[in-house]
């Protein structure tokens, strides 16, 4: 890369300037640039090379001084939020932010687990992988049960953006044509094993109105010519992606887009540049840039732009947008509907049930497969369920229990060790990922007070779950083991999540909802092409954008999301419309 | 107790050409019978990790937990806790790693099992026969005679660090178990007697 790309001050007025440089924004970086803009994406956190930065990758386990795990001070001191994500270790530290530096505040009794990347890539580089595409059962939600505002796009809006954005990312799975998870443009999806396949047959006779299919994932199982034209290879499943994947098998800014948009080059990227808001003109009704906050050096600076793309996390760009007060827009920029920051949603997660599935001793798998079997949502999609509205997934695999298991387990000893060795049984486990309503009182706003280091209002994030989500997670637990029961599992255990303090709101990493599409200015803040009502060159694609939660993992839906919304802006600029 | 000085001697060896009489030395205050094919198993495989100086433990109780370990996890055909220095893992990763709390937790496990020792025994844990040191860990796993089940929550939590330090070494992922660092796609169907060993690296 020339001296060229990554810049500090610039008077220069850009075609766009895309903010954060996650899933959202390396997309967007991608294409503004390739259909010609000169593009700056702006970043808080450091640069972050692709392969030469992934130092955790590969490293033995022997060979670390904690085998992995972390001093404790130091996690108590700075990593006491991003502990929680299953993702986090010695190995994976650089790549989450320090909660020291970035605090936040929540209501007494309302602990909300905010999870964060701090690096170019940001948490494309720690996401779980999984893709699916939403559907029309999704897009009617809100208008078929009155919760929420209806959105302003249908499955045929978004339809081919979803295959634009799989055919480069690469996506695995298996044709099913199942109504409510439509297919996508695949590459080969992952193997079950012996004992998966088995249970599926089982399952999928006892339950004729539902499917086990694999679960869908941004992996290349099957490199096609232009993944291996982006010096991308095949997945070798060794499941440490967070870590970085030097292979570029899965899909990160790293491995995907941002190649593609350094490419055409039309970009320039800033990094340790903390947005402190959108400028906005009162005489043109029109964001002009942004101001940062270099984290290095405290300075302050303006970046200018005829588009501005906000892709910096859902909390992100809101905490952003909140800041970006003018005479026009006191509670926030683009903020004229008062929704801004409400209708926080986030997915359930921790409910479901495992059990143990006897014999198959001879059988086993080699590799450590990124991701599991899935089952789509089946509920409140023929019939009502009577205790809960909007539906949910199950995800879970058959794996033989592994060393860490035994200590759960008496016995010591040559005989014991001998155990260990020849492997434990087979254990199967299904747990969901629960669709949530949007509800005005799930809110995040400006704390009044509290700043931190750099000077930037904390967010004050007030999250609760409702009668709704308890039900439905009761429902997931009963429904998981009643399933497990069906195929002949034993020792089923259920697992149900009854309070805010048994898993935290935001833990699942799916916040979204705060910047809400819609039809109408009044009750949302952007329309069915990410534009803000109020400001014709402001875009937000990030997951702040969702008008309703669904029960699918949500990232595919960003990007499709992200590049219909580039593509649009496009347009409009030629136009001169924006 | 008398074998402390001689135990925290036997941890300062550092030369490669004097390690084959340490471990000896080491194996005999453990109160290990090692074959002399054994011995070839421990000195081709540990390498001079024995710390110097102890971070957490004092050295009877870094003696004790070494025991313990290897009573947990003793060298058959491979090296078994104390020929990986699972003790001196335990060491550093208690005084690093965990709360005060937890480092407290851990040595009153200590304390109760020397206490039970001493009413069963008459006689301090590591004074103890190793039949003596059987009876006392199945009985903790049973939570009888004298231990109760806030012990034997101790005593998992005793096994899951053991077999967290033994299998996330060298020796326990590769030699004990079977390691692959890169394996190159997912076979579903792959029978377990094509490796004959559980998966060092399982998920």
């Amino acid at each position: 890369m020339d001296n060229n790309f990554y810049i500090k001050k610039s008077a220069k007025i850009f075609d766009a300037i895309v903010v954060g440089s996650g899933i959202t924004g390396g997309w967007a970086a991608k294409e503004l640039t390739e259909k010609g803009l000169k593009t700056l994406m702006v970043e808080r956190g450091r640069p972050v090379e692709h392969r030469t930065d992934y130092v955790g990758e590969g490293v033995q386990t022997w060979k670390l001084p904690h085998r992995n795990d972390m001093n404790h001070q130091l996690v108590e001191d700075q990593y006491f939020i991003q502990r929680q994500c299953y993702a986090f270790g010695d190995t994976s530290k650089q790549f989450f932010m320090n909660d020291r530096d970035y605090p936040y505040s929540t209501p007494e009794g309302k602990p909300f687990s905010w999870i964060r990347g701090n690096q170019l890539g940001g948490k494309s580089l720690l996401w779980a992988r999984q893709s699916y595409r939403l559907s029309d059962y999704d897009f009617n939600a809100n208008l078929a049960d009155g919760h929420g505002v209806d959105w302003p796009i249908r499955y045929k809006d978004l339809e081919q953006w979803y295959s634009h954005v799989e055919r480069h990312a690469g996506i695995s799975g298996s044709t099913e044509n199942i109504p409510v998870l439509p297919d996508s443009v695949f590459l080969p999806p992952f193997e079950f094993n012996t004992v998966e396949l088995a249970l599926k047959k089982k399952f999928e006779a006892k339950f004729p109105d539902r499917k086990m299919i694999m679960g869908r994932c941004a992996h290349l199982t099957k490199p096609e010519p232009h993944h291996l034209e982006q010096g991308r290879g095949p997945c070798q499943a060794r499941n440490e992606c967070h870590k970085g994947c030097s292979f570029g098998a899965n899909f990160t800014t790293q491995s995907s887009t941002l190649p593609a948009a350094v490419k055409t080059g039309n970009l320039s990227v800033a990094t340790n540049a903390i947005v402190h808001s959108v400028i906005y003109d009162p005489k043109t009704n029109r964001a002009k840039g942004v101001r940062i906050i270099d984290s290095e050096t405290m300075e302050t600076r303006e970046y200018f732009g005829k588009l501005v793309f906000l892709c910096a996390s859902t909390l992100g760009t809101t905490q952003i947008m909140l800041n970006s007060i003018s005479e026009r827009f006191p509670n926030g920029i683009a903020n004229s509907s008062g929704v801004l920051g409400h209708y926080l949603m986030d997915h359930l997660y921790g409910s479901g049930a495992y059990g143990r599935i006897e014999g198959f001793e001879d059988d086993y798998y080699s590799g450590r497969r990124p991701t599991t079997p899935y089952i789509p949502n089946f509920r409140n999609v023929k019939e009502k369920h009577p205790g809960f509205l909007r539906g949910y997934s199950l995800a879970g695999a058959a794996a033989r229990e592994s060393w860490a298991n035994f200590a759960y387990k008496d016995g010591f000893g040559a005989d014991f060790k001998k155990q260990i060795r020849n492997a434990g049984s087979w254990n199967f486990s299904l747990h969901g990922s629960g669709e949530m309503l949007p509800r005005y009182d799930n809110q995040v706003s400006l704390h009044p007070t509290l700043k931190d280091k750099w000077g930037m209002p904390q967010l004050h994030i007030d999250a609760s779950f409702t009668e709704n989500d308890l039900k439905m997670n009761e429902d997931i637990a009963n429904t998981a083991a009643e399933i497990l029961e069906a195929v002949g599992a034993k020792d089923i255990v259920k697992q149900v999540v009854r309070r805010n303090e048994d898993r935290p709101f935001g833990l699942s990493i799916h916040e979204m909802g705060t910047a809400r599409m819609g039809r109408d200015p009044k009750t949302s803040v952007l329309n069915g092409n990410n534009q803000t009502h109020d400001i014709p060159n402001l875009f937000v694609t990030d997951g702040a954008c969702m008008t309703s939660n669904a029960w699918q993992n949500p990232s595919l839906t960003y990007m499709a999301l992200t590049v219909r919304a580039c593509d649009y802006a496009t347009k409009q600029l030629k136009l001169g419309k924006v | 107790m008398q074998h402390n000085n001689n135990f925290a001697d036997a941890l300062k060896v550092e030369s490669e050409s004097s390690r084959r009489a340490a471990l000896k030395q080491m194996a005999l205050l453990f109160g290990l019978s090692l074959s002399a094919q054994s011995l070839d198993v421990l000195a081709a495989t540990v390498k001079a990790t024995m710390p110097l100086t102890t971070k957490f433990f004092t050295p009877g109780q870094l003696q004790m937990t070494g025991v313990i370990a290897d009573l947990i996890l003793p060298t058959t055909d491979t090296p078994g806790a104390i020929a990986v220095n699972v003790h001196g893992f335990l060491d550093n990763y208690l005084a690093e790693c965990v709360s005060k709390y937890d480092q407290e937790k851990f040595l009153n496990g200590l304390k109760k099992i020397n206490s039970i020792a001493d009413s069963k025994f008459h006689k301090p844990f590591l004074s103890c026969t190793q039949k003596q040191h059987i009876q006392l860990l199945t009985a903790i796993e049973k939570s009888d005679s004298g231990f109760t089940p806030d012990d034997k929550n101790f005593f998992t939590q005793f096994k899951s660090l053991t077999l967290f330090g033994y299998y996330t070494s060298e020796v326990g992922a590769t030699q004990e178990l079977a390691y692959l660092a890169i394996p190159g796609g997912y076979q579903g169907n792959f029978p377990f007697s094509n490796i004959g060993k559980a998966w060092a690296l399982n998920w």
